[in-house]
């Protein structure tokens, strides 16, 4: 636990009595930050030192988000296990359900249109 | 923009300008091979390590929701050196942040009424939804000057009371940011109190603020809030009692 990650996980309920010293001043850390939009480059990130970037590319060993409570799709790309009704594979990015047939022609039409592109057919 | 220079690409993506960054890690203004603007969030990785439970949630959330206000999801972008990245549709405006403590902005009742109603819309949405977003705040809503969008999901969970997601905190937070907007128009003085003794408001905005920050009785759905904010927040009766 770190010092930052004392949060809102643990019920975080905010002082709601405060007054112009906050609202006026973005409370107490908005003195020293200042505005975080500023436009500036960012400089180069350190963290390309990483030893093992490598791990990365593979989500499902530092995700095992609880499966109990989320329902769980495989990607067809990469094989990992993701959270289902998520637009994009979180670990290989593909993009997962995008794929809709057209029920008259077979044919692949993209995810919401309304209309088949092929025959012209309807859809929902 | 203060620098249209492509510094480098990541993925099909060409980096122009940091945005903004938080606990999480850095978001980047960049363009997509169609040419849209587009945001890459970027996880710092010990923040993701971290959360790992809890990550998907952003993306899930995101993908379901559909809404003017509500940036889309569009994609993943898992880097190899650069690192690992959400792609988010990039929504115009100004934090409300930096139209207060920037630009020294004052809101004026009409702007504040536009702001509010236009952010419970998004919240009722939400939350009809079992989402809660719990970190609505003035560096989270960015406003054109016509519509506003409620940004960052990082913290957005779905309902669940034993855990304690509840819509509350984001009724408090909704409350905390119209106290920062009617505070744009308060001169400092030197003595310290509390927001309602400070503001000079009528009895029923008090008390709607009271009970938006858990003062008072709290409210019992999304639509009472929004229901209620133009009749207690913005009916003239009550408020030229006061000036």
């Amino acid at each position: 636990m770190s010092f930052f990650s004392r949060s809102r996980s643990k019920g975080y309920y905010p002082n709601a009595n405060r007054g112009q010293s906050y609202y006026k001043r973005r409370g107490f850390f908005g003195r020293f930050v200042s505005g975080s939009s500023s436009g500036r480059m960012y400089p180069p990130y350190p963290q390309q030192g990483y030893q093992d970037t490598m791990a990365a590319q593979n989500y499902a060993a530092q995700s095992n988000f609880s499966s109990q409570n989320t329902a769980v799709t495989v990607c067809p790309k990469c094989g990992t296990s993701i959270p289902a009704n998520s637009k994009f594979c979180l670990s290989c990015g593909e993009r997962i359900n995008t794929a809709m047939f057209c029920p008259e022609c077979g044919k692949q039409i993209p995810a919401g249109s309304k209309f088949c592109l092929e025959c012209g057919h309807k859809i929902g | 923009m203060k620098r249209a220079l492509t510094l480098r690409k990541i993925g099909d993506y060409a980096v122009y300008t940091r945005l903004g960054s938080g606990r999480y890690g850095v978001c980047f203004l960049a363009k997509s091979p169609q040419g849209d603007w587009v945001v890459l969030k970027r996880f710092r990785r010990r923040i993701w390590k971290k959360n790992r439970r809890k990550n998907h949630y952003e993306a899930v959330i995101l993908s379901s929701a559909s809404h003017p206000a509500i940036p889309e999801f569009l994609g993943v972008v898992n880097h190899l050196s650069k690192g690992y990245f959400f792609i988010l549709e990039y929504k115009k405006g100004k934090t409300l942040e930096k139209l207060l403590f920037q630009k020294k902005k004052k809101f004026s009742d009409v702007e504040i009424y536009r702001i509010g109603s236009q952010l419970l819309e998004v919240m009722e949405y939400l939350h009809n939804r079992g989402i809660v977003h719990r970190d609505i705040s003035i560096s989270n809503v960015l406003d054109t000057g016509k519509e506003i969008s409620l940004i960052d999901y990082g913290l957005a969970r779905y309902i669940k009371t034993e855990d304690g997601y509840t819509p509350y905190l984001d009724y408090f937070c909704f409350g905390n940011v119209l106290l920062y907007l009617l505070y744009s128009g308060y001169k400092e003085t030197g003595k310290k109190k509390a927001w309602y003794h400070e503001l000079p408001l009528a009895e029923p905005q008090k008390t709607y603020l009271m009970r938006l920050m858990g003062l008072a009785e709290p409210f019992q759905s999304t639509e009472e809030v929004r229901r209620l904010f133009i009749i207690k927040m913005f009916c003239t009766a009550h408020i030229k009692k006061v000036s």
